[in-house]
């Protein structure tokens, strides 16, 4: 009887001591790759039958030129040993040289390549997202975290639009098929402006149904505008491609189709200031319009012109009354003069004297030898006449 | 985008595009002043109009039932109608 520990302890010489054991090199494809904050490198190295634990340490890992990727295929140099903890037996790589594509890369490459020269991928297919979306279509698993990021980016910044979910697996072998079953589900929706496409992070192999061409094709085909977010900033998918906007995580693809109704209130608040500054330029422009044109109204007002005809009128008028009255005024005493003048040779202003008038038969007696006795003779005096007979 | 019955009160990006063209008419100028206080009236009744409907909004979740053909792999209940009752 031997303890674990004894047995493992054994176990680890006996591979130790195989000459093959101690510096080989192995060709495979790296999978569950994880490298951990102490900065090694833990993976599995696999091909079609066999998967052997590989540890890389973090020396070593900084000389690669590049972390390996996910089923990229590898030669791996080291030593094969045993991990006492868990009776492991592990690949302790030192060097590794990175081949490239692996078989899952070959696949990604050749689709994408495929799809590619179909023009799938052209920018000019790529539709623009709405500014404020009403209906909002989800494809994702209905467990999870993702829906309830999403749910809560919606409900932060736009919580306006109705959101639709078409849940379905996001991983296995009946993935692709259930997420385009609910692609077309959710563009049964009337009216749907957005439609984004969701995974949360995962290994290669657990995203690897966004790289299978239904889904790829049934993204392209999409009636409406579709926000592909699947797994994290490094992730790229076929399926990210296809779609009119690729999001690095679905919580940025919430982001993506929605406006920040922070962002929205801050605009509204300033819009409101624009309103009003606005209105108060267009007062302030009446006024000054206003009495620009009462000041030219005022210039071309007859009313100077009036004043001043009337003063005209005024000195003509006085003109012509004083003309007016000096020619009457000199009339007058012409006729003053021709008057004294005329009474002056008038008979009857001598009457006035007390002369008197004596004709005899209308003739003036001028001399005594004119009448006789008796005759009757007429007199005329200032006040009247009378007759009056000869002795 | 699908245009929406002329019926339906107005979306929020009808009434936000209103406000952001009416802005526009009274900063141009060129309009009386019965005009521009018209239009100020109009601004201000849609700003407000977008803020209400910013805060009376909440955020609505509906599933969509698959088809009949269609079976959820390996169900994980938790579903979405529980939480909306709350």
């Amino acid at each position: 009887m031997i303890s674990v520990s004894q047995l493992t302890a054994h176990l680890r010489r006996v591979v130790e001591a195989d000459e093959l054991m101690a510096d080989v090199w192995v060709q495979g494809e790296i999978a569950n790759a994880n490298r951990y904050a102490s900065g090694h490198f833990y993976f599995s190295l696999k091909d079609a039958n066999a998967s052997l634990r590989g540890v890389m340490w973090k020396g070593q890992v900084a000389r690669l030129p590049r972390l390996p990727r996910e089923g990229e295929a590898v030669y791996a140099h080291g030593h094969v040993s045993v991990y006492d903890a868990r009776g492991e037996v592990q690949l302790y790589v030192d060097t590794m040289e990175l081949l490239g594509a692996g078989a899952l890369w070959q696949e990604f490459e050749q689709l994408k390549q495929k799809l590619a020269a179909e023009g799938l991928f052209d920018e000019a297919r790529k539709r623009a997202l709405p500014k404020f979306p009403q209906r909002i279509g989800i494809v994702t698993s209905r467990s999870g975290a993702v829906l309830q990021d999403i749910r809560h980016i919606l409900e932060r910044r736009y919580p306006l639009p109705e959101v639709f979910l078409a849940s379905t697996a996001v991983q296995g072998a009946d993935a692709p098929p259930q997420i385009v079953a609910a692609l077309q589900r959710v563009q049964q929706v009337p009216a749907l402006d957005v439609i984004i496409l969701a995974r949360g992070g995962g290994s290669i192999e657990d995203l690897w149904a966004f790289n299978d061409e239904r889904v790829a094709r049934a993204v392209a085909a999409a009636r409406v505008p579709v926000i592909c977010g699947v797994g994290h900033e490094t992730d790229f998918t076929i399926a990210d491609f296809c779609a009119d906007l690729r999001a690095p995580t679905p919580t940025a693809a919430a982001q993506f189709c929605t406006p920040d109704q922070n962002e929205l209130r801050a605009n509204l608040l300033l819009y409101q200031q624009r309103l009003r500054r606005a209105t108060r330029e267009q007062v302030r422009d009446a006024r000054r319009r206003l009495l620009q044109d009462l000041s030219a109204l005022r210039r071309a007002s007859p009313r100077a012109q009036i004043a001043q005809r009337r003063q005209q009128l005024d000195d003509l008028t006085r003109d012509a009354t004083r003309h007016l009255k000096l020619r009457l005024e000199k009339h007058r005493a012409a006729l003053a003069s021709a008057q004294r003048h005329l009474h002056a040779l008038n008979p009857l202003a001598t009457l006035e004297r007390g002369y008197a008038i004596v004709r005899r038969e209308n003739v003036v007696v001028t001399n005594p030898a004119q009448v006789q006795f008796n005759d009757r003779i007429h007199i005329r005096v200032r006040d009247g006449e009378f007759d009056a007979r000869v002795e | 985008m699908a245009k929406k019955n002329p019926n339906s009160p107005p979306t929020f990006e009808q009434l936000f595009t209103e406000l952001e063209t009416t802005i526009q008419a009274l900063e141009a100028g060129n309009i009386s002043l019965d005009e521009a206080l018209a239009l100020y009236e109009r601004g201000m009744a849609l700003a407000k109009e977008c803020v209400e409907m910013l805060d009376r909004a909440e955020l609505r979740i509906q599933e969509l039932a698959p088809g009949p053909n269609e079976i959820e792999a390996d169900e994980e209940i938790e579903l979405l109608d529980e939480e909306e009752e709350e």
